[in-house]
């Protein structure tokens, strides 16, 4: 067993990684050059970015013009989701505002930012997110709640309630990042997801034992799962060794590994 | 050699070996580089009765049969059980299991398990020992006895020369409050098994406790348990070790009479 080797050739996309700090526990190469050493260590020519820091400031947009501002000299390496919170005073301009500085999707922390989920304010940002041509993406997690700090008393969010809000808004492109899909194969879930512009990420998925990316990729088809690392809370090998592992073509692994993030994060961009 | 320190077989319908799922571990291994599985089958909910835990180590022994170079077993056991140390005494000398592993049922510094922690010294096996520290209530109240890093050190000091295991380092909360705590247990081991593959956890951990305390496991997380031990930083030396020479050492020690 050796360190790994990049086993894929240009065009890997990392869609789940952050730049910033997270106050419960301390993190390191949070930067942008850091997160480019990870990059390039891993032959990753490109990060699907989001701020850390914006997830607990009041104000989150504060934490979207620092990640401009961070990755602004290697913008060619990054895209970059737009943190708001529609529960917070002038959410809509902040948004126009991540439009022209070219953010290319957005995120959102319902639980993280005391809204429910099934809100209006969610629906009124994803709208607005649609109109601006802007898929919108949700984490299942930041940390597992077994480890969390005494003052993070956030529970993970479930995938279900995110794809009842998708089917809400059928026109809308979601994104789910680090949630467990592990839905039997002939689940309807399965279905309903894949009825919608429905993606998913690999991060607490696996392509061993129970094999549920292979069920998700059965299901919802080579064109909706996204390679993603977690980086920097989480280590960037297993996502990797995910997809050397993955029962699949080797083209199907190319969308997976970044075709599918390329299409997704710079349709905004090209429209 | 790669050696897995914490995995799992399990049972099927039936409640014999799931076979299926013995067969799949195997080819993750061959996917990931792994040789040899060291497993135990858990019963995971309630007081675990002799019946149960003789069972489930009959399972572990269908699997050392079904794939005798690839795997090695634990005797699980709930310690409080009269028959406790009978069934370790069988599995370990007559059926070759490797070592005990314990699960929730007592913490390991109660004099419950301490017939079992003296047994295992004098024989030189290891005890693998669920372990952490959950900081949620739903954890907390499903696992009252679990052991945190606290309780290794107490049993550690009580019983100095047995080769202790903390359970996933990455499967039960609060790791940096556990290493915390495992730097005062100079014999107490851990393992890296677990779903959360924090950046920077198993660095941690060899800082804290030095290379030769850590041991390689996946615990079923199979990606990012090799994962996490690929992207630390340490030498193609170091990391042989954490991968399976420090477990082949413990190993080594067996000396079962």
């Amino acid at each position: 067993m050796s360190r790994y080797e990049p086993l894929f050739g240009p065009g890997i996309i990392d869609a789940h990684a952050f730049i910033g700090n997270w106050p419960f526990r301390r993190l390191r190469h949070n930067d942008a050059p850091g997160l480019i050493q990870m990059m390039d260590t891993f032959g990753i020519s490109k990060a699907c970015v989001a701020s850390a820091d914006a997830i607990l400031y009041r104000d989150s947009h504060d934490g979207n013009r620092m990640l401009h501002e961070q990755t602004r000299p290697h913008a060619d390496r990054f895209f970059l989701y737009a943190t708001l919170n529609p529960a917070y005073a002038g959410w809509q301009r902040d948004l126009r505002e991540c439009v022209d500085l070219g953010f290319s999707a957005l995120r959102l922390y319902p639980t993280y930012h005391g809204y429910a989920l099934e809100s209006l304010e969610t629906l009124a940002i994803i709208d607005a997110a649609t109109e601006a041509g802007l898929p919108v993406s949700f984490t299942g997690r930041i940390e597992d709640v077994r480890q969390r700090h005494w003052m993070d008393v956030i529970d993970n969010i479930d995938p279900e309630s995110v794809l009842a809000l998708a089917e809400q808004r059928p026109k809308t492109t979601f994104i789910m990042l680090e949630a467990i899909l592990g839905y039997p194969r002939d689940s309807d879930i399965w279905k309903r997801m894949h009825a919608l512009p429905f993606y998913a990420e690999l991060t607490r998925m696996t392509s061993v034992l129970d094999k549920n990316i292979e069920i998700m990729l059965g299901a919802l088809g080579p064109d909706r799962i996204l390679l993603g690392t977690g980086f920097p809370f989480k280590t960037p090998s297993p996502a990797f060794l995910k997809l050397q592992c993955l029962n699949a073509d080797a083209e199907t692994k190319e969308h997976i590994a970044g075709g599918n993030a390329e299409r997704l994060f710079s349709s905004k961009n090209s429209s | 050699m790669v050696i897995d320190c914490h995995m799992h077989v399990r049972a099927a319908k039936d409640g014999t070996l799931d076979t299926a799922y013995c067969d799949a571990t195997i080819e993750a291994g061959d996917l990931l580089g792994i040789d040899v599985f060291c497993v135990s089958d858990l019963q995971l909910t309630g007081p675990l009765t002799n019946a149960e835990f003789h069972a489930a180590n009959e399972r572990v022994k269908q699997a050392i049969a079904r794939h005798p170079k690839r795997y090695r077993g634990y005797c699980y056991v709930n310690p409080a059980d009269p028959k406790a140390l009978d069934e370790i005494r069988a599995r370990v000398r007559d059926d070759g299991f490797s070592g005990v592993k314990l699960y929730n049922q007592h913490t390991i510094d109660s004099d419950v398990v301490a017939p079992v922690l003296e047994l295992a010294t004098e024989w030189r096996i290891p005890v693998l020992m669920h372990g952490g520290r959950p900081n949620d209530p739903v954890t907390q109240q499903l696992q009252p006895n679990i052991s945190t890093a606290a309780h290794f050190v107490r049993a550690a000091e009580r019983f100095p020369k047995a080769l202790l295991i903390e359970a996933h380092i990455g499967g039960g909360g609060d790791w940096e409050w556990a290493l915390k705590h495992l730097r005062e247990a100079p014999t107490v081991f851990l393992d890296t098994s677990g779903s959360v593959i924090d950046e920077w956890m198993v660095d941690k951990a060899i800082d804290a406790l030095g290379v030769d305390r850590i041991l390689f496991g996946t615990d079923m997380t199979m990606e990012g348990g090799v994962g996490k031990i690929l992207d630390a930083n340490f030498t193609d030396e170091q990391r042989a070790r954490v991968l399976g020479g420090n477990f082949q050492k413990i190993l080594d020690k067996r000396n079962v009479s």
